[in-house]
């Protein structure tokens, strides 16, 4: 190959000089111009490293650009989707049963039944509509914070699942029967209480589909804070959310403090009142308002330190279904 | 193919390992680490053919010590030690067994003699030559500079060492010629035309005609560019933005990136159309070391008022007239010789030398050697005129030290001597023999040395013996017996003191008295020692 050093003004011979000189083709080769071959060779391989690694970066860059925008936009739509589905209503399903639950734990309003409520059937009717459940003390759900913390602790519980099916007998073992199958959860406890749904599932799903949320998707920078937030989206509870904005039942259970005066058991049950409410929300028609005392102490030492709680709560719901039917 | 310059031979030899000395060059020039490259070559360089045996004559005429101290080189004052000593010594201990060879280099140093201007050349030559090769071997300690720099700088002094040949030697006559013509040819050639480019394109790659302006303080105020002159007829002249491209081009290829490694290109180019010439200019140094340290010798002579010549070459039995043949030897040691002459009716007799102690005889065995040695290399001689026969060979034998080694006594080491003289003694060869058989008592040393010279005498040699058998030596004049036999002897003056003249005939006395007296060996001297070493042996007995 011809070098750049050579000109037309150079003799012939000079010329060729010059060209063996630059392409070490003389003829006394020596190991020196054939370690220069391999220098060249080991810089052409450099910058082709280097051309490579640059163009490699700009394309990866542009690559995971492309590629994160599209999961943005996925993700996005995902959102949007969801979003659509809810009305204006199931937005505010949350503070209006947030406004129920700080109703129902102020000053005690008295016991009411709705007539509906005196036949089997009527309750059957009614406690199988789409129902949201919560659980908590009387202090915590006086405060829309103290719901969001008293919702994220209430799971389905025996009291829910004798509410719905109560046991044939007030009997310890009757009601063992059922305080199993809530503590062993799963998915029998799920087909049983299929209806209901936590509040605490609309408390977390419901931001999700929120505008600040997919304001933090749009600014989101890189694929790994983006994936952090599509894994957050897809654990969220956002159908079960979707499920407990549209209940058309509260079904609530609101825990006075104890008086104190006898030891509370292992699992934190301890006489005292509580307080059971069935709110129809679309009609914010108060179904059933009810106070009644639980104590533990006439249960089995082998049941009570254990299951207290549990059988305290199954023992309401029977006793509330055996007044209703008065 | 390259002709070689050689400055001594009619028929020119390359006498040097040209294809090593080149190789070697090649990587002086490229590393500058190559210090000795001269002298390693000039060391090895081969001689003309020649019959002499160096090893027969060299030690005993102290050449080494000759070369070292009267062949040295001087210009303007300035001394300047052989690259190769051993290269002169070789030259001149292995003189041309051609004749012709003999004339060339007479052809040559006796133009240099008469031609100032010519010997001025020559020195100028040589200095350039000189730092050739100090700045190819790095000898001034410029390796560590920028190579290109001092690769220029072997390239220019290239140039001046073929411009000074080219031009310097136009009015020579001799082998002097030579250079010219060597000179021409390169000139003529591209790769010299590069060169001289390339340098052109060092020094003077543009010319800026500025106008300057300077203030009433004397202080420069500013200047203006009224023109830029590229030197755009000049092949390794490219536009900025081609030296740009080339630097980069080299870098792909494995270079360093930078005008520097143009230039080095460049360089290299250049170098590789000039190497198959650079060798030529070592063995050159070594020929104008040669020539200039034969005028050095002149010039060392004629300081102390002697005279020195090219001898007229003459067939054996032609008359020997050496006058006024000093000794160089003495003259190299800061001491004035004197002057003698030397006359026999043929060279090819053989001369016996008699006379005092201390008389001069030695010396001038060494004079008479060094005279054929140097005649015979064809060049000046340590005489004011005279003849001389080429011989076939020289033997010295002047010295005869004890060594720890010797099995033999001081008899059977003389016997030896003789024997080995008549082992390596071709016919025609010049002999030097000093106090033959004085190692045994006088009867039957004188038996030997009758039959060494008379088995001499069949040989023909050109010889000169010293004795101090003055009895048998005068017989051997009276008798006649021996046909080819001439009698020198020690001139006496007044005073019965040594005048180192030679003449005709037969020494009367050794003069052991007067030496004697000299050196303190008297009756008187001896017995006052004697006294004086009884007394200090009494007075340190006394003290214990």
């Amino acid at each position: 190959m011809p070098t750049l050093l050579v000109n037309r003004r150079m003799n012939p011979a000079l010329a060729a000089r010059v060209e063996a000189s630059v392409t070490g083709r003389k003829r006394d080769a020596t190991s020196t111009s054939r370690m220069r071959r391999l220098v060249s060779l080991a810089r052409l391989a450099l910058v082709l490293a280097l051309v490579f690694a640059i163009h490699a970066v700009i394309t990866t860059r542009q690559r995971i650009r492309t590629d994160v925008d599209r999961r943005r936009a996925e993700l996005l739509e995902t959102v949007r989707t969801h979003a659509a589905t809810l009305t204006v209503e199931d937005w505010k399903a949350v503070e209006r049963i947030e406004s129920w639950l700080v109703r129902l734990s102020g000053a005690y309003e008295g016991d009411r039944v709705d007539d509906r409520l005196r036949s089997r059937e009527g309750r059957t009717r009614i406690l199988g509509r789409p129902a949201v459940y919560v659980r908590g003390s009387i202090d915590s759900l006086r405060t829309s914070d103290g719901v969001a913390a008293a919702a994220a602790t209430s799971s389905k519980d025996a009291l829910l699942l004798c509410l719905l099916d109560p046991p044939a007998r007030r009997t310890e073992a009757a009601l063992y029967e059922r305080v199993r199958t809530a503590y062993a959860g799963g998915m029998v406890l799920e087909e049983r209480s299929a209806n209901v749904r936590r509040l605490d599932d609309a408390i977390v799903g419901l931001p999700f589909l929120l505008p600040p949320w997919s304001d933090r998707v749009r600014a989101a920078e890189g694929a790994k804070e983006l994936a952090r937030l599509k894994r957050d989206f897809e654990r969220a509870p956002i159908e079960r959310a979707k499920r407990a904005v549209r209940a058309e039942v509260l079904v609530a259970a609101i825990d006075e403090p104890g008086d104190g005066k006898v030891p509370t058991e292992l699992d934190g049950e301890r006489p005292h009142d509580v307080r059971i409410a069935i709110v129809d929300l679309p009609s914010g028609e108060v179904l059933l308002r009810m106070r009644r005392r639980v104590d533990p102490s006439s249960l089995s030492d082998a049941k009570r330190p254990m299951y207290a709680r549990g059988l305290d709560g199954c023992a309401l719901a029977f006793d509330v279904h055996r007044e209703l039917d008065r | 193919m390259v002709s070689v310059l050689d400055l001594l031979h009619p028929t020119p030899l390359r006498r040097i390992d040209y294809e090593e000395t080149k190789l070697a060059m090649t990587l002086a020039f490229a590393g500058g680490v190559s210090s000795g490259l001269f002298a390693d070559a000039l060391d090895h360089a081969k001689v003309a053919p020649s019959t002499w045996e160096p090893e027969t004559f060299a030690g005993d005429l102290f050449l080494p010590q000759f070369v070292a101290l009267c062949m040295k080189v001087r210009i303007d004052g300035r001394e300047h030690p052989l690259t190769s000593s051993r290269h002169v010594l070789a030259l001149l201990a292995r003189p041309p067994a051609d004749p012709a060879v003999v004339h060339h280099r007479r052809g040559v140093v006796a133009e240099l003699a008469t031609s100032p201007h010519l010997r001025k050349e020559l020195e100028g030559l040589y200095l350039s030559l000189c730092r050739f090769r100090a700045h190819l071997e790095g000898a001034n300690g410029d390796a560590k500079l920028d190579p290109n720099r001092r690769q220029l700088e072997i390239l220019q002094l290239a140039k001046e060492i073929i411009d000074r040949c080219a031009e310097g030697f136009v009015t020579a006559r001799s082998g002097l010629a030579r250079l010219a013509a060597f000179g021409r040819r390169v000139q003529a050639g591209e790769p010299y035309r590069s060169l001289a480019d390339l340098i052109r394109y060092d020094e003077r790659l543009a010319t800026l005609n500025l106008k300057v302006r300077v203030g009433a303080d004397g202080r420069i105020r500013g200047f203006e560019i009224l023109a830029i002159q590229e030197d755009a007829q000049n092949p390794f002249v490219s536009s900025p933005w081609r030296r740009w491209l080339a630097k980069v081009e080299l870098f792909v290829r494995g270079f360093k990136f930078g005008d520097g490694e143009i230039m080095a290109r460049l360089i290299d180019a250049v170098f590789e159309g000039l190497k198959d010439e650079l060798p030529s200019f070592v063995q050159l140094l070594g020929d104008v070391e040669f020539l200039l340290g034969s005028l050095a010798f002149c010039d060392l002579a004629r300081d102390a008022g002697l005279a020195t010549s090219l001898p007229d070459l003459v067939a054996p039995d032609q008359p020997r007239a050496l006058r006024g043949l000093f000794n160089p030897l003495l003259l190299a040691h800061g001491i004035t010789p004197v002057p003698c002459d030397v006359v026999t009716d043929r060279h090819d007799t053989t001369v016996l030398v008699t006379g005092p102690n201390s008389g001069g005889k030695t010396r001038l065995l060494q004079s008479i050697g060094l005279t054929q040695i140097l005649g015979q290399a064809g060049l000046f001689v340590p005489a004011r005129s005279g003849a001389l026969s080429l011989a076939s060979g020289l033997v010295v034998s002047l010295i005869e030290e004890a060594k720890a080694d010797q099995t033999e006594g001081r008899l059977g080491t003389e016997l030896l001597r003789i024997r080995a003289l008549f082992e390596r003694l071709p016919p025609g060869a010049m002999v030097i023999l000093d106090e033959l058989c004085s190692g045994t008592n006088p009867s039957e040393g004188e038996e030997i040395f009758e039959l060494v010279v008379q088995m001499l005498e069949r040989l023909s040699p050109q010889a000169f013996i010293t004795t101090h058998f003055l009895a048998f030596a005068a017989r051997l004049e009276r008798e006649r017996t021996i046909a080819n036999l001439r009698f020198l002897q020690v001139e006496l003056g007044a005073e019965q003191r040594a005048t180192y003249q030679f003449v005709p005939g037969v020494a009367q006395t050794s003069l052991a008295a007067h030496a004697a007296v000299r050196l303190g060996v008297t009756r008187d001297q001896l017995m006052s020692l004697v006294d004086r070493n009884i007394h200090l042996a009494q007075a340190k007995s006394a003290r214990r």
